[in-house]
């Protein structure tokens, strides 16, 4: 059977004669030249009476066979079954008239004569064999009586018709009726039949469905556009629909995304569904095209986003649109031919109903399409109309970049995929976060449970007779810290300015720490770590011996130094001389400073304030600066340097803050 | 006689919905036929295409309901749906005046377009956005008693009167078919009888229907 595609192979635009020019349809896809020539040739055949001679030779035998035209008969070869033939595959590969030459010259009363009296030639055979099989399928009871009975029907409706369109007057309204009446008559009779009486009720229907199946294909090629007219109108909606081709989904306000690919396949799919309309004979299959044309409209209005229910309002005007860019072949002939011959309930109801009529309406429309129904001004539809062909609209451009697009929408449909991808990583990521603020919370939970129990527990090496001996002995600076620290604790709501000093000396013990731990990997690598070592260990030793006193060699040294001249400083001899005395500040500094403060603020020490304690802590912090010096001496080169620069910005914050 | 399920009726009426754009044709079937409201559910379209079965006065009746396009561009094309409609429901939007008031153009369309035995259903749709009316139910029943039509507020939403207008419809056709004052044969009476479901005894005027006359066997 014949495909139909929705692309022209460029040897169908040639001029069939293969003269090597372009054809015209207008010319019946000949070239200007042969065609003048043709119509010459058929004149003359005309004028003498004669069956078109050189015409039939000349067809492209390449050219496709339609199935609808009629297959060549054993019916001796007359010139109208050879009119015939080609009248077929001209209009099936043009969509167009043929001269009405052909037409006079198919139905002269000479050649009918020949028609009627091969009433019965293999062909109708054919038709019956496939019938039989066709019922045989079903495996009803008593089938060779339903089987005989159909053919016998089938044979008096083929009477009819053939009688009726070989007769003078014919109308073919009159035959559809004619047809129509026979339809129900039949199925009167199965209904009534004692030997229908087994079959159910869905079989009768497609026992119908056969019937009418098998009697319209045999005589499709009679009864399909059997009239100028029809073949008129076809030829008429088909420019038209031409002339259309500008018009978007926007003009018609329909739901279709022109530029969503998943859209345009579904469409296209609706295209190539309205197409094969004319590529079926029985009316029941080009029903059936409709049919699945329109439920891909639906799958397409569904995918252009539409919320809610796809409603009439919305199907119509995609349904045109698919019409305008389908403009599909012999639409008129075909719409007329189920109209007339199909069973009427049909198409008067149920979804190919429905669907039919629908069309029948999109045709109507386009028929009568003027700008007001676009709603654009007159002139713009004029222009529209005159500039025809020139305009891009996006679906030409989508058919002309078909590859590009493709590709483009392709990979827009990888980022979207990337993106979706990115998004559930980006959430996991979140939630992983939770996890690990969660984590935190029970870890500073668990922290916050243990501090809050620890302090209980160290609450006897608090109290100052048993503890000042002790923490003497022990000689370890963090035992200070955590005396200081729950002191604070404790006397929290009466500290108002020691409490800061506390906290200030707190942080420092916090950044000694880090210094002492943080800071040899930076000097440890480098190559005169051994001379610095060797150099250093003496002179840091002698000063922090030699100051015995602590408390005054801190206040010599607090506000002398000048560490960005050491910082740049690569004098390795240099930084040997200057460092130990900024290593050594810079250590003991915070101590330093703090009672440098506290001195300023004519207080003995910080912790003086902290009355109870106030003779125990002066002691302890001396031990915990031997603890410490032991520490410097690996790390003393670049401890000095950092830790300079460091102190002194926050030794300038702990000024502000202080005053 | 045997009958599958899915045929298992003993008529069919064929309706139309008409009325503008966006008054909530499509919902109003949707609702209907599929007992509930999509606001956002995709267009399925099954075997039994914008159908449903219903019982009227103990016939099971098969409603077939097409739903028409109501862009007023539409309007001159649309015809054909009217062709061979049992009944019509000619709906408009409570909540927007002009779209009752494009009312009367309609009812002339179907006045025109369909066999005087249409049965006319006038529904005010929308009706559970009360806050919104701009249609009152007064007004409505005035112009569908003026005009002879029997008058419905529907709501497709809560489904509000859907049934009851599309059943009432039904019963009317029926009531009509058994006065005899729809004539089954003809062509475009938008009424089938099914063959083999034999119903109960029908207006004298029918008894020429074959399927029901034994002479014939």
């Amino acid at each position: 059977m014949f495909q139909p595609s929705l692309r022209i192979a460029s040897k169908d635009l040639k001029c069939r004669q293969g003269c090597g020019f372009y054809g015209n349809s207008q010319f019946e896809g000949l070239c200007s030249k042969c065609f003048l020539q043709k119509k010459e040739q058929q004149r003359r055949s005309t004028n003498l009476q004669l069956p078109i001679p050189s015409v039939s030779h000349k067809i492209d035998p390449s050219l496709p066979k339609s199935a609808d035209e009629q297959k060549p008969t054993n019916s001796p070869s007359t010139s109208r079954n050879t009119i015939k033939k080609e009248h077929g595959s001209l209009k099936k590969n043009f969509g167009k008239t043929m001269s009405t030459i052909f037409t006079k010259t198919g139905h002269s009363p000479r050649n009918k004569n020949v028609d009627q009296h091969s009433t019965k030639s293999d062909k109708d055979k054919q038709y019956e064999i496939e019938l039989i099989s066709q019922i045989q399928h079903y495996k009803f009871q008593g089938e060779g009586q339903i089987i005989q009975k159909l053919l016998k029907e089938k044979q008096i409706i083929d009477k009819i018709i053939k009688d009726f369109m070989t007769s003078d007057h014919k109308n073919i309204d009159e035959l559809s009726e004619i047809v129509q009446n026979f339809y129900i008559k039949l199925k009167q009779l199965m209904s009534n039949d004692q030997r229908f009486s087994e079959i159910p009720d869905s079989d009768k229907e497609d026992l119908m469905d056969l019937f009418e199946k098998s009697v319209m294909t045999q005589n499709h090629g009679i009864l399909f556009s059997p009239c100028e007219e029809d073949e008129r109108n076809d030829s008429k909606i088909s420019s038209r629909i031409k002339n259309l081709n500008w018009i978007t989904a926007k003009h018609l306000a329909c739901g279709i995304n022109e530029l969503n690919s998943e859209c345009r396949d579904l469409v296209y799919t609706a295209i190539t569904d309205l197409v094969a309309i004319d590529s079926y004979l029985a009316p029941k299959d080009k029903l059936e095209c409709i049919v699945k044309c329109c439920r891909n409209i639906f799958a397409v209005l569904k995918h252009s986003g539409h919320n809610g229910p796809a409603s009439a309002d919305d199907f119509l005007p995609a349904l045109i649109f698919v019409v305008l860019k389908a403009n599909p072949a012999r639409l008129h002939s075909n719409m007329n031919f189920i109209n007339r011959f199909s069973n009427a309930s049909r198409i008067m109801s149920g979804e190919g109903g429905y669907y039919f009529t629908n069309l029948s309406c999109a045709i109507t429309f386009i028929e009568n399409l003027s700008n007001e129904s676009l709603s654009l001004s007159k002139t713009e539809f004029d222009e529209f109309l005159l500039a025809n062909g020139s305009i891009n609209t996006p679906w030409e451009t989508a058919l002309m970049a078909c590859s590009c697009f493709n590709d483009f929408s392709e990979n827009m449909k990888d980022i979207e995929e990337l993106k979706k991808r990115t998004s559930t990583n980006l959430e996991a990521i979140e939630k992983f976060n939770e996890a690990l603020s969660t984590f935190n919370d029970y870890i500073d939970e668990s922290i916050n449970a243990t501090l809050s129990r620890a302090p209980l527990s160290m609450r006897p090496i608090k109290t100052p007779k048993d503890y000042k001996p002790g923490l003497a002995e022990a000689g370890h600076y963090q035992s200070n810290l955590l005396v200081s620290f729950d002191e604070v604790q404790s006397k929290k709501s009466n500290i108002t300015l020691p409490l800061a000093s506390i906290k200030t000396s707190d942080g420092n013990f916090l950044n000694i720490t880090d210094n002492l731990f943080g800071s040899s990997p930076v000097s440890g690598p480098s190559p005169f770590d051994d001379n610095s070592l060797n150099g250093l260990a003496t002179p840091e030793e002698y000063l922090l011996n030699a100051a015995s006193d602590y408390q005054s060699g801190l206040t010599n040294i607090n506000y002398d130094f000048d560490l960005s001249d050491l910082s740049g400083d690569n004098s390795i001899a240099e930084n040997i001389e200057n460092l130990p005395d900024t290593n050594v500040i810079d250590k003991h500094d915070p101590f330093g400073d703090n009672s440098a403060q506290d001195e300023q603020n004519g207080n003995a020490s910080i912790l003086d304030t902290d009355s109870p304690n106030q003779k125990v802590l002066p002691s302890p912090l001396k031990p915990t600066i031997q603890e410490y010096k032991g520490f410097s001496h690996f790390d003393i080169p670049s401890i000095s340097c950092n830790k300079g620069s460091d102190f002194v910005n926050h030794k300038t914050n702990k000024e502000e803050r202080l005053e | 006689m045997s009958s599958s399920t899915s045929h298992n009726y003993n008529f069919i009426f064929k309706f139309i919905i008409i009325g503008d754009m966006g008054v909530g044709k499509s919902c109003l079937l949707h609702q209907f036929t599929e007992k509930k409201f999509m606001a956002n559910c995709p267009h399925t379209i099954g075997v039994e295409f914008g159908t449903r079965i219903v019982e009227v006065a103990d016939k099971k009746v098969k409603l077939q309901i097409w739903d028409t396009a109501g862009q007023e561009r539409f309007r001159a094309v649309t015809r054909s749906y009217y062709r061979g409609a049992a009944g019509t429901l000619m709906v408009y939007d409570t909540t927007r005046r002009s779209t009752f008031n494009h009312l009367s153009s309609w009812l002339t369309d179907t006045r025109n377009l369909t066999n005087p035995s249409t049965v006319i259903i006038m529904c005010g749709n929308k009706s559970d956005l009360e806050t919104m009316r701009e249609v009152t139910y007064d007004e409505a029943k005035q112009f569908a008693d003026d005009n002879g039509l029997y008058f419905f507020e529907t709501s497709a939403m809560s489904g509000q009167n859907v049934e009851e207008a599309f059943i009432e419809t039904a019963r009317i056709i029926y009531q009509n078919i058994q006065e005899g004052r729809l004539d089954l044969n003809a062509s475009e009476s938008g009424v089938q009888r099914r063959t083999n479901v034999l119903s109960g005894p029908i207006n004298g005027k029918n008894t020429d229907m074959k399927e029901n006359c034994q002479c014939i066997v």
